[in-house]
C-alpha cells in the first residue's frame, strides 16, 4: 500500500486539491440556491434570479470540469497500480530465483487478482475520502458559527452517524464475509465439479453430484438471507439518523427564522446543506469497510512477496529482466549449433538415498537407468537438476549446482515427468524452446515444417497431425486439456527432443503411452538423439527404451546392480522382474 | 508495442497489445461462447417466470419498495411546508409539530427502507440459488467425453463467474438501485403535483438522462464483454503457469508466461481505462441536464411565486426535490456499469438453463445382466474439407458375455478409448445400437443405465470436500466400515489411516494434496462403492508412480472382480489376463482372441508380444 500511494506522490497532491474544490462546490449549491430565492425570487427580481441561475450553472461546469480531470488521473493511477501488482506478483511466482512456496494456485490467483485490484483502490478512495470529509465538518462549522445550537444538532447528527457505522459496519462486514466464503464455498464446489466431469461421468453419478451442489448453495443462500436483513437493518438507522438531524435542524432553523435571526434564504440554505451533508456522510460510512478490505489485500500481496522472498518494487521482476533460456543459449550468431558439453557425468560420492552410483552419459550415447524402486529414480532427478547439495553431477567439467541450475539450462534439460502444456498452436508447443539451429528453414528447400516432423517422429507422434484438425496451426488448450494423456506425454516428449539440448535427461516419457507405439518411440528417439554432440539420459523402466539404448544401468536400494545392455540384463532375475511386469 | 510491460500505454488500441502475445490475442479471438447465451429479452423474460414463483414476495416487495419512496418524497413537502409556515410567522407549536411530522415521514422512511433492503435482497437471492442451481444442473449433463474442454471452459466460467457478478450485484446494487428508481420516479412524480409548472423541467430533463443512459451503455457493452473475456484468459493463463512451473523452470520460459499474463493484464486494464474514460464523457454529458434543472428550478420559481402566486414554500420543496434528486440520479449512473455485467452473466446463465434439456430418461428399459451388445456400431467426429466424416470407429459388432474380461490393445489413434466409452454408454455412437443387458441405452432408464456401468479413465480428479465426501459420491449411503472396506479393496487403506484426520481429512484441491497414483487408488475405490456391473478400465492404470508395486494394477483387478471388465491397456501384462483380447488398429479390430491363440497365430500382436517378452 505504501509503495502504491509513493507511487504516485507526486500525482496525489493536485488530484486531492482538485477534489476539494469539486466536493466543495456541491456543498455550495444548496448555499447558493437559497441565497437566489432570498434576493432574487423573496425580493422578486428577475435579474438577480436569472443572474445567479446562470452563475451556478457556470460554477457546476467548472466543478465537473475538474472533476473529470481527477477521476481520469485517480483511475488510470487505479488500472496502473493493478497491472504493475499483476504482473509483479506473477513474475515473482514463476522467477526460479524466487523462494519455493507452498500455496495452491487458486490462493495465488485471487492474490494477483482480485487483492490486487482491491489493494489498489486506495487510488480511487483517497483522492475522494479525505475532501469529502473536510467539507463535512466544514459545513458544519458553518452552521454552527450561523447557530450554536444548529451547530450542535448537525454535530451531534454526525456523532450518531458515526457511533452507528462504528458499531454496525463490524458487524456487518463479518455477516458479509461469512456470507462470502459460503458463496465463495458453492462457487469453488461447481468449478470443482464441472473439472471433475468427466469423472462424474464416468461413474455415472450426476445426481449426486447436484444434490451435493444444492446443498450448498441453499447454506449460501441462508447466510446471503441473514446478510440481506443486517444490510437492511444497517441502511434503515442511517436513514433514521439523517431524519432526524433534518427534523431537528428545520426546528431550530424555523424557530430562528421566525425570531428574525435569519432570512428566509438563509433557512432554505440550511435546509439543503444539511440534507447533502447527510448525503455525503452516508457514502462516508462505507469508509471503515472499504479500508479495512483494502489493507487486507493490501497485505496478503505483500505477504505472499514476503514469503517468494521478493518484493513489490524489485526491478529484476520487470518482464525483460526475466531469464530466457534462449537468450542464454549462447548462439554467437543466429542458426548456430550450440556446441556439445562433453556428456553428463555422476561422480558416485552419493547423497540422500543414492550411494555410489558412478554413470557417464558421453556424448553420442543414448544411456539407460533401471530403478527397481522409483524414489530411487527421482532422487537421480533431483541430483541431476542441481536441488541436492554435494551431488557431484558434473556437466561437461562442472559441477552442478544450487547456484547454477538455471544458468547451465542451455545445455542441460530435464523434462519434467508431470506432462505441463501450455496454451499454444501445436507448432508453438513444440518449438517452445527450440533454438533457431532447429527452426531455421531447411537450405534444401524441403517442408518448413521439417524440423517439428522430425520432433513428431521421434516422439511416436507423426499420427496427431492427422487427428489433429488444422495440423501444426491446432490450438492446444492449456495443461493439453483437448488432448489425450498418451497424447500430451507425447507433445512433451517432441517438445524436449526439438529443444535440442546438448545433454537431455528423460523421466519415464512413455508411460501414457501403449505398448505398440512405444515401440516405435524407442526406436525412433534413439536414433533422433544418437549425434556425435548429443547426450541422452533415461530413466524408465519400459523394456522397449531400455532395449534400444546403448547402455542400461541397473539401481536398485540406492546403488548399481548392473551394467550393460538390455539383453545382458535380461539375465538378471531382479532385472527381468522389474521390466515384464 | 513498448518494450517495459510495466509502463502502460493507454491510449494503446488493445489489437496492438496483443501483437506481442500470439496465444493472447487468439484467446481473445477464439474464446468461443460454445454454449448458448440468451437475448436480453429472453433473460428478463425468464427473470419474470421466476418471480411469479415468488408471487406474493414479489408484489409486498413492490408495495414495501413504494411505501418506502413515497415517505422519502414526503419530507421535501414537509419541509417546505415548514418555510411557509415560518413566513406566515406561524408560533412555536406549529412549527414543532411540523418537525415531529418530519421526524415521522424519517422513521416510516427508515423502516420501509430497512424492508425494502432486505426483501429486495432476499427476493433476489432466492432467484439466484435457483438459477445457479439450474445452471449447476444442465453443466453436469454437458457430453464431456465429445465437447472437449473449450466447451468446460464457458461452462466453468458460467458456474463460477457469472453466478459470481450477479451475485455481488444482488447483494449491493439491485436494492439499491430499485430503491433510487422507485424513489427518483415517485419524486419526479410528487414534484409535477407540486405545481404543473415543474412539468416543463420533467419534460426536458428526463429525456435528456434516458439519451444519455442509453447512448452509454451502448457504448460500454462491448468494451466490458472484450476487458471479461481478457480477465479470463489472465486467470487460465496464470494458473496453468503456476500449475506447470516445473516444465516453465525446466524450458526457461518464466519470461514467455510473464509476458503472456502481462500483455492480458495490461489488455484489461487499458479496455478498463476505457471505460473510465467513457464514465468521465457521460458525467460530461449529465452536467447539462443536472444544471439546467437547477436554473430552471430557480426561474420556474420565479414565475411560480410571481405570475401564479405560489408559496415560496413550494420552491423551496421544488428546490429541495432537485437537490435529493442530483445524487441519487448520479448513483443510477454509477451503478448502470454493475447492472450491465451482471445483465451479461444473467444473459449467460439463461441461456445455459432455456437451451440445454435437463437430462432425462428416454425410455424405461432396465439392464436385466451384466452382457454387452454392440450391433453395427461405429462413431465419426464431424466432417473434414470434403465433407467426409473424419471415422474413428468402423462398423462392428461386438457381444461380451457377462463376467467377461475383454482387453483392447492396439497404437494410439486406432479407436480404442472410442470403443471403450462406447461399451461404456457415456459417447453416444454416431451408428448403431449399444445394448446393456439387452436395454438399449437410447431407450433405457437413465439413472438405471447410468448405475449400470462406469468408466475410469486417466483423467483423475479427486473433488474437494472430505475424503469421506469424495467417497459418498459413489455412495451415499455409505457407513464407514464400507467406506474403509472400498479403500482396503484397492490397497489404499494404509495411507488413508495416515492422514491427520482420517476420513474426515479435507482433500481436494483445498486439502491435502495425493498423489497421482493415490487419486486413482480413490477413483477405483468410489468404483467399488458405486458396484456397477460393467467396469470399463481406460488406461486406469497408466500412469503408476512410486515402488513399481503393481499397486493400482492389483486394485483395478480386485474391483474389476466378478463384473464385465473392459480394458484399454497399455502394458501387455495388463493384456494377457483378459479372457479375449481385440487388437485394433485404424479404427477396427484386426485380432481377436485369447493370448496364446494370438501368440500362436503368428499376427501383430505375436510380433508385440515378441519384443516386449525379448
Amino acid at each position: 500500500m505504501r509503495s502504491i500511494v509513493r507511487n504516485h506522490r507526486r500525482s496525489i497532491p493536485w488530484i486531492m486539491a482538485l477534489s476539494f474544490v469539486v466536493e466543495g462546490v456541491d456543498m455550495l449549491v444548496p448555499v447558493l440556491m437559497g441565497l437566489i430565492i432570498d434576493a432574487g425570487i423573496v425580493q422578486g427580481s428577475l435579474l438577480v434570479t436569472v443572474g445567479g441561475a446562470i452563475g451556478i450553472f457556470v460554477l457546476r461546469l467548472l466543478s465537473t470540469w475538474a472533476w473529470t480531470i481527477m477521476f481520469a488521473a485517480s483511475q488510470r493511477a487505479r488500472m496502473f497500480e493493478r497491472h504493475r501488482l499483476r504482473v509483479a506478483v506473477t513474475a515473482a511466482v514463476l522467477d526460479p530465483r524466487s523462494k519455493p512456496i507452498e500455496r495452491p494456485a487458486g490462493e495465488v490467483l485471487s492474490i494477483a487478482t482480485s487483492d490486487a485490484d482491491k489493494a489498489s483502490d486506495v487510488m480511487d478512495m483517497l483522492p475522494w475520502a479525505f475532501p469529502a470529509t473536510t467539507v463535512v465538518l466544514a459545513a458544519s462549522v458553518w452552521l454552527a458559527i450561523l447557530d450554536l445550537w444548529l451547530g450542535l444538532a448537525t454535530m451531534l447528527g454526525i456523532a450518531v452517524m458515526v457511533i452507528v457505522v462504528r458499531v454496525i459496519s463490524p458487524v456487518l462486514s463479518a455477516r458479509y464475509d461469512a456470507q462470502q466464503s459460503k458463496a465463495a464455498d458453492a462457487a469453488a464446489t461447481a468449478t470443482d465439479l464441472v473439472h471433475g466431469l468427466r469423472v462424474l461421468q464416468g461413474l455415472g453419478v450426476q445426481s449426486r453430484a447436484r444434490a451435493q451442489y444444492r446443498r450448498r448453495s441453499r447454506t449460501a443462500l441462508d447466510a446471503a438471507l441473514v446478510n440481506a436483513r443486517f444490510s437492511g437493518v444497517s441502511s434503515g438507522l442511517t436513514t433514521l439518523v439523517t431524519a432526524a438531524m433534518m427534523a431537528a435542524v428545520v426546528i431550530i432553523a424555523s424557530q430562528r427564522t421566525v425570531a428574525g435571526d435569519m432570512t428566509i434564504g438563509t433557512l432554505i440554505a440550511v435546509v439543503g446543506v444539511a440534507r447533502s451533508n447527510m448525503g455525503m456522510l452516508q457514502g462516508l460510512s462505507g469508509l471503515p469497510v472499504w479500508w479495512a478490505s483494502m489493507s487486507t489485500s493490501a497485505r496478503r500481496v505483500r505477504n505472499l512477496l514476503a514469503d517468494l522472498g521478493r518484493e513489490v518494487d524489485d526491478p529484476e521482476l520487470a518482464v525483460e529482466r526475466l531469464a530466457l533460456a534462449r537468450d542464454e543459449r549462447g548462439e554467437r550468431s543466429p542458426g548456430e549449433r550450440r556446441p556439445g558439453t562433453g556428456g553428463l557425468r555422476l561422480r558416485g560420492s552419493g547423497t540422500g538415498r543414492l550411494r555410489g552410483i558412478e554413470l557417464l552419459v558421453p556424448d553420442g550415447r543414448v544411456v539407460a537407468v533401471a530403478c527397481a524402486d522409483m524414489r530411487d529414480a527421482e532422487a537421480l532427478i533431483e541430483a541431476i537438476s542441481g536441488r541436492t547439495e554435494l551431488a557431484e553431477v558434473l556437466l561437461g567439467g562442472d559441477e552442478v549446482t544450487r547456484e547454477n541450475r538455471f544458468t547451465n539450462r542451455a545445455d542441460l534439460l530435464v523434462e519434467p515427468h508431470v506432462v505441463d502444456l501450455f496454451d499454444g498452436t501445436l507448432r508453438e508447443q513444440l518449438a517452445t524452446r527450440a533454438p533457431d539451429s532447429v527452426l531455421a528453414p531447411p537450405q534444401d528447400g524441403s517442408a518448413p515444417d521439417a524440423w517439428a516432423d522430425a520432433a513428431l517422429h521421434a516422439a511416436g507422434a507423426d499420427d496427431l497431425l492427422r487427428i489433429l484438425p488444422e495440423g501444426y496451426d491446432t490450438r492446444i488448450l492449456d495443461r493439453g486439456a483437448n488432448l489425450s494423456g498418451g497424447q500430451r506425454q507425447r507433445i512433451a516428449l517432441a517438445r524436449a527432443v526439438a529443444a535440442d539440448a546438448p545433454v537431455l535427461v528423460l523421466h519415464d516419457p512413455t508411460t501414457a503411452v501403449d505398448a505398440v507405439t512405444e515401440q516405435s518411440i524407442a526406436e525412433a528417439l534413439v536414433a533422433a538423439r544418437q549425434r556425435p554432440d548429443r547426450a541422452t539420459l533415461l530413466i524408465t523402466r519400459s523394456p522397449a527404451l531400455l532395449r534400444a539404448a546403448d547402455q542400461v544401468a541397473f539401481v536398485r536400494n540406492g546403488s548399481l546392480a548392473g551394467h550393460g545392455d538390455h539383453e545382458d540384463l535380461m539375465d538378471h532375475d531382479d532385472y527381468r522382474k522389474m521390466v515384464q511386469r | 508495442m513498448n518494450a517495459d510491460l510495466s509502463v502502460v500505454d493507454w491510449d494503446a488500441d488493445p489489437e496492438e497489445l496483443l501483437e506481442a502475445d500470439a496465444t493472447a490475442r487468439r484467446q481473445l479471438d477464439e474464446h468461443a461462447q460454445i454454449l448458448p447465451i440468451a437475448t436480453i429479452g429472453a433473460a428478463f423474460a425468464h427473470l419474470g417466470g421466476r418471480l411469479r414463483q415468488f408471487l406474493g414476495m414479489t408484489v409486498l416487495t413492490l408495495l414495501v419498495v413504494t411505501c418506502g419512496a413515497a415517505a422519502a418524497a414526503w419530507m421535501p413537502r414537509l419541509i417546505g411546508d415548514a418555510v411557509d409556515l415560518v413566513q406566515q410567522g406561524a408560533g412555536s407549536d406549529a412549527l414543532w409539530r411540523q418537525g415531529g411530522l418530519i421526524m415521522l415521514a424519517g422513521v416510516l422512511q427508515a423502516v420501509f427502507s430497512a424492508l425494502g433492503w432486505a426483501l429486495v435482497s432476499g427476493l433476489g437471492q432466492r432467484v439466484l440459488a435457483g438459477m445457479r442451481e439450474d445452471v449447476i444442473d444442465r453443466a453436469l449433463d454437458l457430453p464431456a467425453q465429445s465437447m472437449e474442454v473449450t466447451g468446460i471452459g464457458d461452462a466453468l466460467s458460467r458456474v463460477a463467474d457469472d453466478v459470481d457478478v450477479t451475485a455481488r450485484a444482488v447483494n449491493n446494487v439491485v436494492p439499491n438501485l430499485i430503491q433510487m428508481g422507485f424513489y427518483v420516479v415517485v419524486t419526479l412524480i410528487g414534484m409535477v403535483t407540486l405545481s404543473p409548472w415543474l412539468l416543463i423541467l420533467v419534460a426536458i430533463v428526463v429525456p435528456m438522462y434516458l439519451l444519455s443512459a442509453v447512448w452509454y451503455l451502448r457504448q460500454t457493452a462491448p468494451i466490458y464483454r472484450r476487458e471479461r473475456v481478457a480477465m479470463g484468459a489472465r486467470a487460465q493463463g496464470l494458473l496453468s503457469a503456476i500449475h506447470g512451473i516445473p516444465t516453465v523452470h525446466a524450458y526457461g520460459i518464466e519470461r514467455r508466461e510473464t509476458r503472456h499474463v502481462a500483455v492480458l493484464s495490461e489488455t484489461a486494464v487499458v479496455l478498463g481505462m476505457r471505460v473510465m474514460t467513457l464514465v468521465t464523457k457521460l458525467v460530461k454529458i449529465v452536467v447539462w441536464p443536472e444544471n439546467l434543472s437547477i436554473a430552471l428550478v430557480l426561474v420556474l420559481g420565479y414565475a411560480m411565486v410571481h405570475v401564479g402566486g405560489a408559496p415560496i414554500g413550494l420552491v423551496t420543496a421544488a428546490a429541495l426535490y432537485l437537490i435529493s434528486l442530483l445524487w441519487p440520479m448520479m448513483n443510477l449512473i454509477f451503478s448502470l456499469d454493475d447492472v450491465q455485467s451482471a445483465a451479461a452473466s444473467l444473459t449467460r446463465m439463461v441461456g445455459v438453463i432455456e437451451a440445454i434439456d435437463p437430462a432425462s430418461s428416454p425410455g424405461d428399459e432396465r439392464p436385466l445382466d451384466a452382457s454387452i451388445s454392440l450391433e453395427g456400431v461405429s462413431h465419426a467426429y464431424g466432417t473434414d474439407d470434403d465433407g467426409e466424416e473424419r471415422v474413428v470407429l468402423r462398423p462392428i459388432d461386438l457381444e461380451i458375455a457377462p463376467g467377461e474380461v475383454v482387453s483392447l490393445v492396439g497404437a494410439s489413434g486406432a479407436g480404442k478409448s472410442t470403443l471403450a466409452s462406447i461399451i461404456a454408454g457415456t459417447l453416444e455412437p454416431r451408428h448403431g445400437r449399444v445394448l446393456h443387458g439387452g436395454a438399449d441405452l437410447t431407450r433405457a432408464d437413465i439413472e438405471a443405465a447410468r448405475a449400470h456401468s462406469s468408466i475410469v479413465s486417466q483423467d483423475v480428479h479427486v473433488f474437494r470436500g472430505t475424503l469421506k465426501e469424495d467417497l459418498r459420491l459413489a455412495r451415499p449411503t455409505a457407513t464407514d466400515e464400507e467406506l474403509w472396506e472400498a479403500l482396503q479393496q484397492v490397497d489404499a487403506s494404509g495411507w488413508a489411516e495416515r492422514l491427520p484426520r482420517g476420513l474426515d481429512t479435507e482433500v481436494g484441491e483445498k486439502g491435502e494434496r495425493l498423489t497421482a497414483e493415490q487419486s486413482q487408488q480413490l477413483a477405483l475405490a468410489r468404483v467399488a462403492l458405486q458396484d456397477p456391473a460393467v467396469l470399463v478400465l481406460d488406461e486406469a492404470t497408466a500412469d503408476e508412480g512410486s515402488s513399481g508395486a503393481r499397486v493400482l494394477e492389483r486394485a483395478a483387478l480386485e474391483v474389476a472382480h466378478g463384473r464385465t471388465t473392459i480394458i484399454v491397456a497399455h502394458r501387455l501384462s495388463q493384456a494377457m489376463v483378459a479372457d479375449r483380447i481385440l487388437m485394433m488398429a485404424d479404427g477396427r479390430v484386426v485380432e481377436q482372441g485369447t493370448h496364446d491363440d494370438l501368440v500362436a497365430r503368428g499376427g501383430d500382436y505375436a510380433t508385440l508380444w515378441e519384443a516386449w517378452a525379448g
